[in-house]
């Protein structure tokens, strides 16, 4: 791959992120309007169109440019968002990524490109007209800050000393320094600039697909370091590129420690226009007398809203955050690499363990001692693998603030989203998997649980509907709600469709639990009508299966009148597991620990057989269905009888079932081996994994060995 | 000489022409005249041909005037040292 292809694949990766971000915080920004939004959109909006002028995606660099106008005329207050302008917008990055990611057929993108273009422009019609003129041209000479640096004014900026030298043959990676310069400049006040000439020829001796020209300046401003450093981003590897915070040179030091602690805040909702420069000044002066926090004052004293100071707070966690971390894109090939390395020495460590066994006494004692040791490095090791793969849900779950609205729009109705638990990480091929099954829980809850706005009102409802995605942590498991403020199940229908399709006997008693649960079944739906998203019976049951694929886990509770939530219970990762090592024959299989909810040696008596149930055994006064491994697997085991065998007791949601196994064996960290390629897949089976003697273990799915014993 | 029939796009694609063009008008005329009023973007190996070329005609005491520049093109040269002679 070259140097260009490869400047494109990087600025792709980058731009999808940013598109995600802005599209989420344009549908926040059309609920709540609030500033902080539209200077955090205006600035990713920059960033894309200076990675696409840089990357060579020019089309998508001159529209960004007059979408960056746009925004430019909202977050200044001459133009108000309303729902057209935020349909503009989207409608806009709905372009952006048709020329970005989906290689859209030329056509269709001009046409699109040119009616949105006519609605920005019809916008911007208060715009001043660019003038044009006939110019003589001179070289100036280099700027000098001539400013006062200690006066009020240089409150809230940052002063930036830049240095930038670009190789000669820049130009031939598709790259234009001006661009990048122009970019720069657009983030503030140069005050200082200095073209650097040394390297310039004469005309006669210049090759024009040179590069002669650089820079040294010093710019004031009210972004970061951090959004400077991103402008030369794509080029910072091969050219000369210094940047210098130069700010205390230009401003004045206060006596006291706090102010530059917490100027941050003030500093902020100066940069977002929020505050003057003479505003924080007198916010700070009265932070002396009365010695509350910035945040407090600036809403007391009228100058920002609660909400604006809470984005400011929020920019002020955001910022420390980068600045403490350093952080660095990797490939996740590289840590499956990584884990399948971990689990080798897992296997060899075990290997070990085993011949430590075969020693005497004491020199058994000090290999185990030492293996101890090594033991505790690798969990640590394993946990530090696993934390890198871990990811927070937020991002996924703000995508589809998009979705929602849109979604309702197109059928009449009112809704919003709330995101709860953003910050709870689950590893990212979980992440990557629980996408579809959450897009379809949505779906279901805007077609068939959010009634329209009037139907709310009459029912005494707010007439604007609510769907809550919400992720926690719990025992070992993440847990993800997708919660609705709408007409709850009509559990008699359920019922109803339920007998039709026998499903039930009439009058048949059956838990909530276990009635809602039909709706999973392929082909039940409780509809009154097809919707364009929902309400055929195939949706549910293909989620269902689709979450159960990476071990997960989904259940329904619902109030008819008041709402429905889906509760998904998903493992943390899908790459390790504690199981406990069983023997049935001569063959091993590995029970999840999480799955376990004791073992025991069952007496005579209390193993019976129950019509249409089969074999169950009684636990503390509970029947629980015993299952006969061998059976299933179809192996000769050591024990025919269970009153000889051990059985142990596993559950999955609310069932519980009996395993009987021939001997125990012990707990081990299992990474696991996924089979796929190797054996028909068995619902009864996740994966294996390969022992100290290298031997292969089974990986029981006990949720799938339940369903296959019901089925 | 006046020099019109310029692309709308001048970049590094097309400076070599570019470069031809305006150092022969400088070589057979006194005074060379850009028109940029077709002109939306330049890049900065134009920008600097034209330094070059403005510093080449200023030593030889030739004239070296752009018509028709736009806002946005003026932004670009005084970000590379250029500005608009105040008269």
């Amino acid at each position: 791959m070259n140097e260009a292809e490869l400047l494109k694949e990087v600025f792709i990766k980058e731009a999808k992120e940013i598109i995600d971000k802005v599209e989420s915080s344009m549908v926040l920004m059309e609920e709540n309007g609030d500033a902080g939004l539209i200077n955090e959109i205006f600035r990713y909006i920059h960033t894309l169109k200076s990675g696409s002028g840089i990357a060579g995606f020019t089309d998508a660099y001159e529209f960004t440019h007059s979408l960056e106008n746009l925004l430019d005329k909202i977050r200044s207050g001459e133009l108000m968002t309303g729902k057209k302008l935020i349909d503009l917008l989207l409608g806009s990055l709905d372009l952006v990524k048709a020329i970005l990611f989906e290689n859209a057929p030329q056509e269709s993108i001009l046409g699109t490109k040119k009616s949105l273009l006519a609605q920005i422009e019809e916008y911007m019609a208060t715009c001043r007209p660019d003038s044009a003129g006939t110019a003589l041209l001179e070289p100036i000479s280099d700027k000098k800050d001539t400013s006062d640096r200690d006066i009020e004014e240089n409150i809230g900026y940052n002063f930036f000393k830049v240095h930038a030298e670009f190789r000669e043959d820049i130009f031939e990676s598709g790259i234009d320094p001006l661009m990048i310069m122009e970019d720069l400049y657009s983030l503030g006040n140069v005050i200082e600039q200095k073209i650097l000439r040394e390297k310039f020829p004469e005309l006669d001796n210049m090759d024009p697909e040179r590069c002669y020209t650089g820079w040294n300046l010093i710019l004031k401003t009210k972004t970061s370091i951090q959004d400077i450093d991103k402008v030369f981003m794509f080029v910072r590897d091969d050219n000369v590129i210094e940047i210098e915070d130069v700010t205390s040179r230009y401003i004045v030091k206060d006596a006291g420690k706090n102010f530059f602690e917490e100027k941050r805040v003030g500093e902020i909702l100066v940069s977002q226009g929020i505050l003057s420069g003479k505003e924080l000044s007198n916010v700070l002066a009265a932070q002396d007398i009365e010695n509350k926090k910035v945040g407090d004052l600036v809403v007391e004293k009228g100058y920002a809203t609660e909400n604006e100071v809470k984005f400011a707070l929020k920019e002020q966690a955001d910022i420390k955050k980068r600045i403490e971390k350093s952080t660095v894109r990797v490939d996740t090939g590289k840590l499956d690499n990584l884990l399948n390395l971990l689990g080798e020495i897992v296997i060899g460590q075990s290997s070990i363990t085993r011949i430590a066994d075969e020693l005497d006494e004491e020199k058994g004692f000090r290999l185990k001692n030492a293996l101890y040791g090594l033991d505790r490095i690798t969990r640590e090791f394993q946990e530090q693998i696993m934390s890198i793969r871990m990811i927070p849900i937020g991002p996924t779950f703000e995508q589809f603030r998009r979705f929602v609205r849109d979604a309702a729009h197109s059928r009449g109705k009112e809704i919003v989203l709330d995101i709860e638990g953003g910050s709870t990480e689950l590893d990212k091929t979980v992440i990557e998997r629980i996408d579809d099954p959450l897009k379809h829980m949505i779906r279901n809850a805007i077609d068939h649980g959010i009634e329209p706005a009037e139907e709310r009102e009459a029912a005494g409802k707010n007439r604007i509907g609510r769907i809550t995605l919400k992720a926690y942590h719990q025992e070992g498991n993440i847990f993800i709600e997708i919660i609705d403020d709408g007409m709850g199940i009509n559990k008699t229908r359920i019922r109803e469709i339920a007998e039709q399709k026998g499903l039930l006997r009439p009058g048949e008693e059956i838990s909530d639990s276990r009635l809602y649960s039909f709706l999973f079944l392929p082909g039940f739906s409780t509809a009154e009508k097809v919707g364009d998203f929902s309400g055929r019976g195939v949706g549910m049951d293909v989620v269902k299966t689709n979450i159960e694929s990476f071990r997960g886990s989904v259940e329904i509770e619902t109030k008819a009148g008041i709402g429905t939530t889906f509760r998904i219970k998903l493992p943390l990762t899908l790459a390790i597991i504690e199981g406990m090592l069983v023997r049935v024959g001569n063959n091993i299989f590995i029970i999840p620990l999480l799955s376990i909810v004791e073992s025991l040696q069952p007496r005579e008596i209390d193993i019976k057989t129950v019509e249409k149930k089969g074999e169950v055994i009684l636990v503390r006064n509970e029947y629980v269905s015993l299952v006969r491994l061998y059976e299933i697997f179809q192996m000769k085991p050591v024990y025919y009888n269970p009153w000889e065998s051990l059985v142990v007791i596993v559950e999955s949601g609310f069932s519980e079932v009996g395993l009987m196994i021939d001997e125990l064996l012990g707990q081990q960290q299992i990474v696991i081996k996924s089979l796929e390629t190797y054996i028909t897949k068995s619902r009864a089976i996740s994966g294996a994994a390969i022992l100290g003697d290298g031997r292969v273990a089974l990986i029981l799915d006990i949720h799938g060995l339940i369903e296959e014993i019901g089925n | 000489m006046k020099l019109d029939n310029l692309p709308q796009e001048l970049d590094v694609k097309n400076v070599k022409e570019f470069y031809g063009a305006l150092k022969e008008a400088l070589a057979s005329d006194d005074k060379v005249v850009l028109d940029f009023s077709k002109i939306k973007r330049l890049d900065l190996s134009i920008v600097q041909v034209i330094m070059a070329a403005g510093k080449e005609a200023s030593g030889k005491s030739k004239v070296l005037k752009i018509k028709s520049i736009s806002e946005n093109l003026l932004k670009q040269l005084s970000i590379c040292g250029i500005e608009k002679r105040k008269n």
